[in-house]
């Protein structure tokens, strides 16, 4: 019935193609970094699963030596008085292969017999490895991968170095896995338990115990095994490391939606520019008797030649996209979280699906608004043209109210509301909402503004582009408010990534005291050598005033994981900086072993105050601390606690060293303690010595590659704004055609009616610029004290840049201008007579 | 040709405008009968409410007070969506700027009203035809209105106002945008097809020669039907 | 303008939100789909001739009791146990309990670590109930070390964790079968009763014409059983007659058989006897296939191929394996004037493990010489799975 008012609408897209191509590129930009986002985070989540399955396989339990090694009697008695039918035990241990240079390894030794229910390790039948890996000593199973990159061939022998001495090793079989598990399996020797217990020197030893315990079997195991063994569940395990990258992929999210956000501001503002420019033949139609609800639905479908083309454009740009952010994504959880290997991008048909419904989804709802507008057209309005904009400017109070609403609804949820992340965003949305409502008012008083005030200095054509502007706010406001909130956006994340690396910086220059750091890791711990006979000597040399020691240790308990960080920091200055507690008793309580200190992000995740007591499951059972103190700390955002290495040393008997760090003496040249270091730790492989500065140096490194995904994010949402306001003053001027013709005619040179149209870009632009600073450092202030302290739990300075504020606001009079440069130049362009004629 | 029951009732119309803080008495208790297939025509200085009264006739507004009959049936009591069917059903339109749809075709612009009204394709075809033929453009079907002359986009709006057999065809300064010649032609056809198809015509104008065609002029002053004898007086004082 | 403004902004705020719970709440991942296969160790058997292992020398014979227990340096061994029992009520119940060694490596091994072994034991228990219509089959794993699985031959045991048979005494019978598992479990006491028998050529067992091809083989083919069997949480005493066979070998089966079929019988007349048929791939049986009749006053007759028929029956089709067994047979030695109908207990008796077989107990029926005769045994029937 309706098809001809259909067809009238599409042929109208369709002659005005720039329109289309502008708007179905905002949707299609907005719905691709979604989906990438979605993509990059879901193979991110599928690679760290993978990594999880190849070692863990189908264990629903394991049970663990707090000090990684058990006795192999546990589990015989397991075994043979049939308390876990379904037990395997493994040998695990780090291996040096080299190549041309070090290679480390995972060697991992099962008994492939007791193996069946928990792991494939793709040996497919007829395949002759079992007996070799039994019965030969050094036989082992390796990926192709590595032995590629070893230049092995089937049965060809490898030495590798282990336990302080060298073993000559065999390759008897290749380790199948599906390609998704290659990357992670590509570190693996699998080996024989016997096989694994010569190389690793764990004789008589098993690292764990891997178990498929049925629901009634739990309890009872646990009470059979001895008081240092812990049995874990391997999927809370997972769990928690999958919370540990929740808030990072939450952020990401955000940034995406951020950018449909603005793109939905620009189908709203094309298909709203579209109805007023057709009201006369909306109004026509009314006359014939085309019902409202004709109307109504003939917008919503015209939107859809935007919406669809624009999502299935946005998936493959998404597709795209994934695949580049997964491996920023991947690498940024590699250097911060734990080790994770690119995977491969894999079609998640979920996330498709939802980038589909969000892109149409959007289209539809953003098309809603003007699809009402063009069925509450009168049909008498055919006749008159200028009650329309008097009633756009009767509307801007309203507008207002809506921005206090907004903001006050905001500002409400973060302050009464649940203290989550979700809430976080919620209540930043309804403040960017606000302010979006709040900017055709604000642009209409400032050029009201100038008009009063400044007028008399201009000349014609900006007079005319200042008074111009409050007269099509109706149709700009949107686009502005568009760009606003972009800008206002780049400006935001800006002064937030500024005000974090200032204050990481800071953090840094304070709590790196000593001038040599020395960092030792199993590789050296191999050749069973002595940490602290090593340290003392240093304190010895007269270039060292003191040497601190530390080790971390990630503490299983049942259900989640704690990182201990055990220190001596000497007898100095600590550089700590404490957000609570009282500095003096604070260290006396920490030396003494009554009391530990908690890192500001691990307080806050778990709601522990100074004064409040924390158990800690040590080897000789369960122990009470006092929380002493709390300290400012951006290692991680899963918190650490701290507590005084000989404290540590006593209570769970572990007297490794992970670092050692030299404090000069005042007259010590920084090269001597390098070389000081170098020589005391000779050619040793696994120690890393570096100075404060390269530390600092390449922190700040890690950071800014960090980052690296928020700019890429900020860059697409700045050309999602830049689409939009093009777009938006496109169909400004084409609404405008007929005024600049009869300035013509007047007399006009096409160089002023160009220097109007440029003068009035460039002030929206300018308009735009202005409002998005205020927006983009209260946005700042948001990321900065909300969002980043509800995601991540670690507070920081604000320290916002001028530098970053002016971009913001060159961005947005470029982004403007840049999208009148075309529209200014066609105006002078077009001949006088052919506007003046009626259609 | 003009039957007995009148097609068109006005009753006590007024319609006030609200503006800024002031308001307007546009048309001031107008109160007429026109009949089936009456010319009539609708005079006044610009800003005597001409339109309004058009508009209230074809229900794109809404009196302040009064209402208008057609065929029995009162306006008022319609709501818009009704009001949209009675459009469909029982009026035409032609406006001073032809507000043909400029995305359309010729042919699929006179196909629009026929299209509301769920005429079946080869009826709505041959109509199209028979009326194109009839205001002389039979050969421009499809080309679009910004191919047309004035003159010829104002013929092209004439069909489609009539193409639907409606009773009551209401036309708003349709030769204002005209040229005297071609003026002259779209009126004459104008004329001549409504006769013939015993259409009641309403038209508000400033032109003379269309005075002389009419078969009634309502005059309008301040927003009051003057009596035509008065008009006439008037006029006779003015020269 | 205003009201649509803000129709829009509540909407898209509804949205955003639903699509932002929508998101974060979602698991988009799959569970991974993971291959449950076993490590494959059926290829260690009747694989090619490895060298290096002990073979069976001809004129070689078992000496109990020093036999009874493993012979490490010969590639396989078993210890297979069978039986027949019946409840007080009748109910009748089949049983199977076989330790399997496989030998990896020809020579010892000397290593440091306690789980170094060439040894790899199997152990294969089943359970039918033929009153209920179940049959039970489990198989085991596990090295030959850290007292995992093993044999000793004085006092005798043979074990694989916690299923083991055991001399109670010095002697070797009689002893103790017990092995249990969730759903089902046995514990029996296997009594003296016939004198071992020695099969083949006093205990040389030919299995392809190469000499050393052969296997050392006795059976003890009649032992009073008696003891307690679980069921569906049902424990019932039983007792009946069982049949241990015992066998080592470094040896491959020739590469035109398919397979075989292995009788255990025992006579309500008091005879016993054992019969295995090797299938050839063309049909038809092999020259070596052999068996024992023993007489009811002990004595014992070898039995040749030209001497027994073997007449398949019906068979059933195994819904898992699509094999079809023939589970029905006349088996006929028409010089001991023997005829008899081999009916099967329960059709079902398919062990699908990481090797497939059937193997099941049976019923016999027929006549001895005019004279019917019945009793019950064993039947085992190999490669089945792999029609050609």
């Amino acid at each position: 019935m309706s098809k001809l008012v259909q067809r009238a609408g599409w042929r109208f897209f369709l002659r005005h193609p720039w329109q289309l191509a502008l708007a179905i590129s905002g949707v299609a930009l907005g719905v691709a970094v979604v989906t990438g986002v979605d993509l990059a985070g879901g193979a991110a989540l599928r690679a760290f699963d993978l990594s999880r399955e190849a070692v863990v396989g189908r264990a629903s339990h394991q049970a663990l030596p707090r000090d990684g090694r058990m006795e192999e009697s546990v589990y015989l008695a397991l075994r043979l008085g049939g308390t876990a039918r379904r037990a395997a035990p493994v040998v695990e241990g780090r291996v040096r292969a080299d190549a041309d240079e070090p290679l480390m390894l995972t060697m991992m030794g099962i008994d492939p017999l007791a193996e069946a229910p928990f792991r494939d390790y793709g040996a497919s039948r007829g395949d002759g490895p079992l007996g070799s890996l039994m019965t030969e000593p050094g036989a082992v199973l390796g990926t192709r991968e590595f032995a590629q990159r070893r230049g092995l061939v089937m049965g060809d022998r490898f030495t590798v170095f282990a336990d302080g001495r060298d073993t000559t090793l065999r390759l008897v079989g290749w380790l199948e896995a599906e390609p998704e598990r290659r990357a992670v399996l590509e570190q693996f020797l699998l080996a024989d338990i016997a096989t694994a217990q010569e190389v690793l020197g764990m004789l008589g030893q098993l690292s764990r115990v891997d178990l498929i315990l049925g629901p009634d079997e739990i309890e009872t195991l646990r009470g059979s095994l001895p008081a240092d063994i812990e049995l874990s569940a391997t999927a809370a395990r997972s769990r928690s490391m999958s919370e540990m990258t929740r808030a990072f992929r939450i952020n990401l999210l955000a940034l995406s939606l951020l950018a449909l956000l603005v793109g939905a501001f620009l189908i709203y503002s094309t298909m709203s520019f579209l109805v007023v420019q057709r009201r006369t033949v909306i109004g026509t139609f009314r006359t014939l008797g085309v019902s409202r609800a004709q109307l109504f639905m003939s917008v919503l479908r015209e939107s859809l030649l935007v919406g669809i083309p624009g999502t299935l454009i946005g998936m493959i740009l998404g597709w795209l996209l994934g695949a580049g952010l997964t491996r920023l994504v991947v690498r940024t959880i590699d250097d911060l979280y734990f080790q994770l290997q690119f995977s491969g991008l894999h079609l998640d048909g979920v996330a498709l699906l939802k980038g589909v419904l969000l892109g149409i989804g959007v289209t539809v709802v953003a098309s809603l608004a003007p699809a009402a507008e063009a069925a509450a057209v009168p049909p008498r309005s055919v006749l008159s043209r200028a009650s329309f904009e008097r009633r756009a400017r009767r509307r801007l109070p309203g507008l207002l109210l809506g921005a206090g609403v907004a903001l006050l609804l905001g500002i409400g949820l973060i302050r009464f509301g649940p203290a989550s992340l979700a809430v976080g965003f919620f209540g930043l949305l309804c403040v960017i909402l606000a302010a979006a409502f709040a900017a055709p008012p604000a642009i209409a008083a400032m050029t009201a503004g100038i008009a009063r005030f400044g007028v008399g200095h201009l000349d014609m054509p900006s007079r005319m582009a200042v008074r111009g502007i409050s007269s099509t706010l109706s149709r700009t406001g949107v686009a502005v408010a568009a760009l606003m909130v972009a800008v206002a956006s780049v400006i935001g994340v800006g002064v937030m990534v500024g005000s974090f690396r200032v204050s990481v910086d800071n953090w840094l220059q304070q709590s790196l005291r000593a001038d040599i750091y020395i960092s030792l890791d199993e590789a050296w711990y191999a050749h069973s050598r002595d940490a602290d006979a090593l340290a003392a000597r240093l304190e010895d040399s007269p270039l060292v005033t003191e040497v601190t020691r530390s080790v971390r240790h990630r503490l299983e308990t049942g259900e989640e994981q704690i990182r201990l960080w055990a220190l001596d920091p000497g007898s100095g200055d600590w550089g700590f900086e404490l957000l609570e507690g009282e500095p003096e008793s604070a260290r006396a309580d920490f030396i003494s072993g009554s009391a530990v200190w908690l890192s500001e992000p691990f307080a806050r995740h778990r709601g522990l105050a100074v004064g409040d007591r924390l158990e800690l499951a040590t080897a000789q059972g369960p122990r009470g601390f006092t929380v002493a103190a709390i300290f400012r700390d951006y290692t991680s955002d899963r918190g650490v606690v701290a507590v005084y290495l000989p404290v540590f040393r006593a209570a769970w008997g572990i007297r490794r060293l992970g670092g050692l760090g030299l404090i000069a003496a005042a007259d010590a040249d920084p090269e001597d303690i390098r070389e000081l270091a170098d020589q005391a730790f000779g050619d040793a492989a696994g120690v890393r010595v570096a100075s404060n500065v390269e530390i600092r140096q390449v922190s700040l490194a890690i950071f800014d590659r960090t980052f690296t995904i928020t700019r890429v994010l900020q860059v697409l949402v700045g050309i999602v704004a830049f689409l939009g306001i093009l777009s938006a003053l496109q169909s400004l001027q084409m609404e405008r055609v007929r005024e600049l013709a009869v300035l013509r005619a007047l007399g006009w040179t096409p160089a002023q009616v160009r220097r109007l149209v440029i003068t009035q870009t460039g002030l929206l632009g300018a308009a735009a610029g202005i409002l998005a600073v205020p927006l983009g450092l209260i946005l700042a202030l948001f990321l900065v004290q909300v969002i980043n302290m509800r995601a991540f739990g670690w507070s920081m300075g604000f320290h916002p840049d001028p530098a970053t504020l002016g971009q913001g606001l060159i961005l947005a009079i470029a982004a403007a201008l840049f999208g009148g440069v075309y529209p200014a130049w066609r105006s002078g362009q077009r001949q006088p007579a052919r506007d003046l004629r009626d259609e | 040709m003009v039957s007995t029951s009148p097609h068109i009732k006005i009753q006590m119309l007024s319609k006030q405008y609200e503006g800024r803080g002031r308001s307007r008495l546009v048309l001031d208790q107008i109160d007429t009968t026109i009949g089936h297939g009456e010319f009539v025509v609708l005079v006044g200085r610009s800003g005597s409410g001409k339109s309004t009264l058009l508009n209230l006739l074809g229900g794109l507004d809404r009196p302040s007070t009064g209402d208008v009959l057609i065929d029995g049936q009162s306006l008022a009591a319609l709501d818009e969506d009704a009001l949209s069917r009675l459009r469909r059903h029982k009026v035409g339109y032609m406006f001073q700027f032809f507000n043909l749809v400029p995305t359309l075709t010729v042919a699929e612009n006179l196909l629009l009203p026929l299209d509301l009204l769920g005429v079946a394709e080869p009826e709505a075809e041959s109509r199209i035809r028979d009326w194109l033929a009839a205001v002389g453009l039979a050969g421009r079907a499809t080309d679009y209105p910004d191919e047309l002359s004035g003159g010829e986009q104002q013929r092209v709006a004439l069909a489609r106002a009539l193409v639907h057999r409606p009773g009551l065809l209401l036309a708003d300064e349709p030769t204002g945008n005209l040229d005297l010649t071609t003026a002259r032609d779209v009126l004459r056809l104008l004329d001549d097809l409504c006769r013939r198809s015993g259409t009641t015509l309403v038209m508000a104008t400033h032109s003379q020669e269309v005075i002389g065609m009419a078969d009634r002029v309502l005059t309008i002053r301040d927003g009051r039907l003057v009596a035509a004898d008065d008009m006439a007086a008037d006029d006779m004082a003015a020269r | 303008m205003s009201r649509s403004h803000l129709l829009f902004t509540v909407l898209f705020a509804g949205l955003l939100v639903a699509v932002l719970a929508g998101l974060l709440w979602s698991g988009s991942r799959e569970p991974s789909a993971l291959d449950t296969e076993a490590i494959s160790v059926i290829d260690l058997l009747g694989g090619e001739d490895q060298p290096g292992y002990q073979r069976a020398r001809p004129g070689q014979r078992p000496g109990l009791p020093a036999d009874h227990g493993p012979h490490p340096d010969f590639r396989s061994e078993w210890w297979y146990f069978t039986g027949n029992l019946s409840s007080e009520t009748g109910r009748h119940f089949g049983f199977q309990l076989t330790f399997f060694r496989f030998a990896l490596a020809p020579q010892p091994v000397q290593r440091a670590s306690a789980w170094a072994t060439r040894q790899l034991w199997m152990a294969h228990l089943a359970l039918t109930d033929t009153a209920g219509g179940r049959f039970f089959s489990r198989e085991r794993l596990a090295r030959g070390a850290q007292g995992l699985a093993g044999a000793e031959a004085r006092p005798f045991r043979v074990w694989l964790e916690d299923w083991s048979a055991a001399s109670l005494y010095e002697g070797f019978l009689p002893l103790r079968v017990a092995a249990s598992d969730p759903d089902f479990a046995l514990d029996l006491r296997l009594e003296p009763g016939r004198e071992p028998v020695f099969q083949g050529d006093d205990g040389y067992s030919a299995k392809g014409p190469e000499p050393g091809n052969a296997s050392l083989y006795y059976s003890y083919t009649r032992m009073p059983a008696a003891g307690v069997v679980r069921v569906g949480g049902e424990r019932v005493p039983v007792n009946g007659l069982a049949w241990l066979d015992r066998e080592w070998s470094t040896s491959a089966l020739g590469p035109d058989l398919a397979g075989w079929d292995w009788f255990s019988i025992q006579l309500d007349d008091g005879s016993d006897l054992m019969f295995y048929g090797l299938r050839r791939k063309d049909g038809g049986m092999d020259a070596l296939s052999a068996g024992t009749l023993v007489e009811p006053d002990g004595r014992v007759v070898r039995l040749s191929r030209d001497s027994v028929n073997l007449e398949p029956g019906e068979r059933w089709h195994s819904p898992a394996t699509g094999a079809a067994y023939p589970v029905r047979w006349t088996l006929t030695i028409p010089s001991r004037k023997l005829r008899l109908a081999v009916e099967p207990r329960l059709e079902h008796q398919e062990m699908d493990l990481s090797v497939r077989y059937w193997e099941g107990a049976i019923q016999v029926r027929g006549d001895r010489d005019g004279r019917p005769v019945s009793g019950g045994g064993y039947l085992e029937m190999t490669g089945y799975d792999h029609p050609h």
